[in-house]
């Protein structure tokens, strides 16, 4: 906070920019105070600085390469979506064609308990950015049987097509029946992962670009960390590609959440009238209610505090944890160790809860009894509940 | 009525284990909380019959309870250990001089030898004397670098290879949220290991480490209690860093909403260590087989002179440690983004790649870091402190660069009554040369 006022006293707002050295500066970023128009600039060119290698030149002509953006319609992922409309204009405009053509993919979550976006904004996202193909599937068909024929219940108008309603009450079923609202959040995202991963690998996207922010990639290092899913983590936050057969990308690890926040009502179009809909993530009392509580609320409390006065060490939190590598796939272990919920190799097919250094009760040791769960899934999913796994 | 315990099914369970909920009676909890320590040591073959073991003793729950277990399970499984209380006096008033007692007190109960090794015979200052000099900011590290240092060369005087401390699960967590949190993967890479050594290049070979890694903090505080074991509770009088009280609470909200989580952490510690980059920390890449192999304990070469300070964290600190941190990330970004650098300092920062995950110019700064290594990620390579020869990855070792600092803002003639009748303590010059009158010492006991 006192390093913030300083910045304040120091740079003064309402002073000149200090990029254009033109305009009155109206916010800071970063030590820096930027007028309205240099800040517009600096989102963009960190974004699409990250996409360096989705440039016209590195595309056939006539066939651009086929990019999914999951869309959630919160903050980050509208920015990406705005900044990323803008990119193809200019490519289109420099050279006459694309260097990557973009399918939007939102996934409507109808569960209780958890927000979900009013399909109708995705509408109002359409019109304004009409140059690409949209999609809406639901949650409930991850239990289609054949995850990849996820593709089959969208329509490219982006309609909300309705899962069938026994599988929204299988969805229904697992989630309740998960011990706590820690266990179904953690599913959900999951799930969702899943879920989105196949359904771009069915369209035949080669990549899927997340609009992680830093803070939000920072608090899947936290949040991943304390959920046991550590072994995993490079997959959750570095670009490149992943066990699931597909790249991922997360062009907006460079912006602090805050910053999209700013930028949103100054971005030309509408980011600002949807993205404000969305309500901001549920703020938890500060005392932990432990009933209510998930490991991603408090995680994401913690880093909302975080961001605000210490920006730069969140920023330094997700490079450094960038900078951990996959474990390569000859560690994966024997073909088929994969965890069934997250679909991640286990390394060494070690399942389950017990079977390490610190997995005994008593003393007792019961290696590879837990089956086909990684450590991460064990802890959530009770073991009655595997049955209902999609 | 309370249910009958799970374990045994006949006497009334009085416990609920904090870390899976099971419902135990006071005998069965004291029974699985000892077994689980000696699966601890054995699977990771921890101990060699008739090893010298010096426990790290400070009068707290975490040690008071590990000489406990220690003592039961060396005689209950036959370890064959020669056990010896190993504590440091710091010189904290208040704090340090009671606890001490409290150590003197589990020497004859546990029937051990102890031995107080105090920063004033190692170092010529005791930790109230550094505090009124730094002030409260800070001093942790002085008292954590000091008592690293010192325990290894308590134990090397009594001809011990192998301390062990009595950190915690909750202690390993919180170590590596802190760790994650201000961007240290080569420490993130060791934290979680059981057994951390120095290299037998240097001075001190003293293997170290931690039997009580798996074991909860609340269990340890439950196993205290219904053992009536006799420990000293109040918490270190002086501030703790701000890294550790900010994780430390996180890692207490965590548990709350999911007990195993403290478990969960320690696990991810584990497995993030394996994936730490090669040209970070190499010696910690092979760590799995540790883990699962049993016998072969990896040995991870701990160059931690540590900013570690002690644990005893409660989050009053202001947070002074993360606005430096904050400040001084925003320098460098600042810097690396206006090429504000000069050049010397431009080419140790490694090349820009574009597009590259790779940090330019921002690093964590609190640490004196080698920059030689090209991708700009920091390697420590072990070496040997030029004024002590204690291990060190730097030429001179932190110990001895924190003691120059105290030791030339103290002044040569003091004016009024001072504590200690060794006046030779007050001389700049001659602080160093205890230090090295020690050094001699132990490398002739060494040699003996």
């Amino acid at each position: 906070m006192a390093s913030r006022n300083h910045e304040r006293g120091v740079n003064g707002l309402g002073q000149q920019c200090r990029r254009c050295q033109a305009n009155e500066s109206s916010i800071i970023v970063r030590n820096e105070a930027l007028c309205a128009e240099c800040l517009v600039k600096y989102i963009q060119t960190k974004v699409i600085k990250r996409l360096e290698s989705f440039r016209v030149r590195h595309s056939a002509p006539g066939r651009p390469r086929k990019l999914l953006l999951p869309l959630s319609l919160g903050i980050s992922s509208l920015t990406l979506l705005h900044i990323l409309d803008g990119h193809l204009r200019g490519q289109r405009s420099n050279t006459g064609r694309t260097g990557y053509a973009l399918h939007i993919l939102h996934v409507t979550t109808s569960v209780q308990g958890q927000w979900a976006a009013d399909p109708a904004l995705l509408k109002k996202v359409k019109e304004c950015y009409p140059d690409h193909v949209y999609f809406a599937i639901p949650l409930a068909s991850i239990f289609d049987g054949d995850e990849s024929n996820g593709a089959r219940n969208t329509t490219s108008a982006g309609d909300h097509v309705p899962s069938s309603s026994s599988n929204q009450n299988r969805l229904d079923t697992l989630l309740t029946s998960l011990p706590t609202p820690a266990s179904r959040s953690d599913i959900i995202s999951i799930l969702q992962t899943r879920l989105i991963v196949s359904f771009a690998r069915t369209a035949g996207c080669e990549s899927i670009l997340w609009g992680d922010s830093t803070t939000r990639l920072a608090e899947k290092v936290l949040a991943s960390t304390a959920k046991g899913r550590g072994f995993a983590l490079p997959w959750h936050i570095c670009d490149g590609p992943t066990p699931y057969g597909i790249d991922f990308h997360y062009p907006v690890r460079d912006l602090l959440k805050k910053e999209l926040l700013e930028h949103a009502p100054l971005a030309t179009s509408s980011v600002a009238d949807i993205a404000t809909a969305p309500p901001a993530p549920p703020t938890p009392s500060a005392a932990v209610n432990v009933r209510s509580s998930t490991i991603d609320g408090l995680v994401a409390q913690y880093f909302l505090k975080a961001e605000s006065d210490y920006p730069s060490i969140v920023s330094n939190a997700v490079r450094t944890a960038a900078k951990l590598e996959a474990a390569p796939s000859d560690r994966w272990g024997r073909d088929g160790s994969v965890c069934r919920l997250c679909k991640l190799p286990v390394a060494e097919g070690l399942f389950g809860v017990t079977g390490w250094g610190g997995g005994r009760d008593g003393g007792v040791e019961s290696r590879g009894s837990e089956g086909e769960l990684c450590y991460g899934c064990t802890r959530s999913v009770p073991r009655d509940v595997v049955s209902l796994l999609p | 009525m309370p249910p009958p315990c799970t374990r045994c099914q006949s006497e009334r369970a009085v416990i609920v284990r904090p870390k899976n909920y099971d419902k135990l009676c006071k005998t069965c909890f004291l029974e699985v909380f000892e077994a689980e320590v000696h699966k601890t040591i054995t699977t990771n073959a921890l101990f060699y019959p008739g090893e010298r073991v010096a426990i790290g003793a400070s009068g707290g729950k975490d040690s008071t309870v590990l000489a406990s277990v220690l003592k039961t399970l060396n005689t209950r499984h036959g370890y064959g250990l020669d056990l010896i209380l190993l504590s440091i006096d710091e010189g904290i008033t208040g704090y340090r001089d009671h606890s001490l007692e409290t150590v003197k007190r589990n020497a004859v109960q546990y029937d051990l030898p102890l031995k107080v090794l105090s920063y004033t015979e190692l170092y010529g200052w005791t930790m109230d004397q550094v505090v009124e000099q730094v002030g409260k900011k800070g001093n942790c590290t002085y008292c954590g670098v000091f008592r690293r240092q010192a325990l290894d060369r308590g134990a090397a005087s009594l001809g011990v290879r192998h301390v062990v401390t009595g950190h915690n699960a909750d202690d390993v967590a919180e170590t590596v949220l802190m760790n994650l949190l201000r961007g240290d993967l080569p420490r993130l890479s060791r934290t979680a290991s059981i057994v951390t050594s120095t290299p037998s290049s240097a001075q001190t070979d003293i293997k170290r480490s931690k039997p009580l890694k798996y074991a909860y903090e609340k269990e340890i505080v439950l196993y205290a209690h219904h053992k009536n074991l006799d420990y000293f509770s109040t918490e270190c009088i002086y501030s703790p860093e701000a890294f550790r009280g900010s994780a430390r609470t996180l890692v207490k909200d965590l548990e709350r909403v999911r007990p195993s989580s403290i478990l969960d952490i320690v696990r991810s510690g584990e497995d993030m260590a394996t994936l730490v980059p090669a040209s970070v920390a190499p010696k910690a890449a092979s760590g799995r087989e540790s883990r699962y192999g049993g016998e072969n304990v990896s040995v991870v070469y701990d160059l931690d002179e540590g900013t570690g300070g002690c644990g005893s964290a409660n989050g009053r600190d202001s947070g002074g440690e993360m606005a430096r941190m904050e400040h001084q990330l925003r320098t460098d970004q600042n810097a690396a983004t206006h090429g504000l650098e000069t050049e010397v300092t431009m080419a140790s920062l490694g090349t820009p790649t574009s597009g590259s995950s790779i940090a330019v110019g921002v690093r964590p700064s609190h640490v004196q870091m080698k920059k030689a290594n090209g991708k700009g990620l920091r390697q420590q390579t072990a070496g040997a402190c030029e004024r002590c020869g204690y291990i060190s990855s730097q030429a001179v070792c932190k110990a001895c660069v924190l003691l120059e600092g105290l030791n030339k803002n103290r002044p040569k003639a003091s004016i009024g009554i001072e504590k200690t009748n060794d006046s030779e303590t007050l001389d700049k010059g001659l602080a160093k040369v205890t230090l090295a009158e020690k050094k001699r010492q132990q490398v002739a006991q060494t040699e003996l």
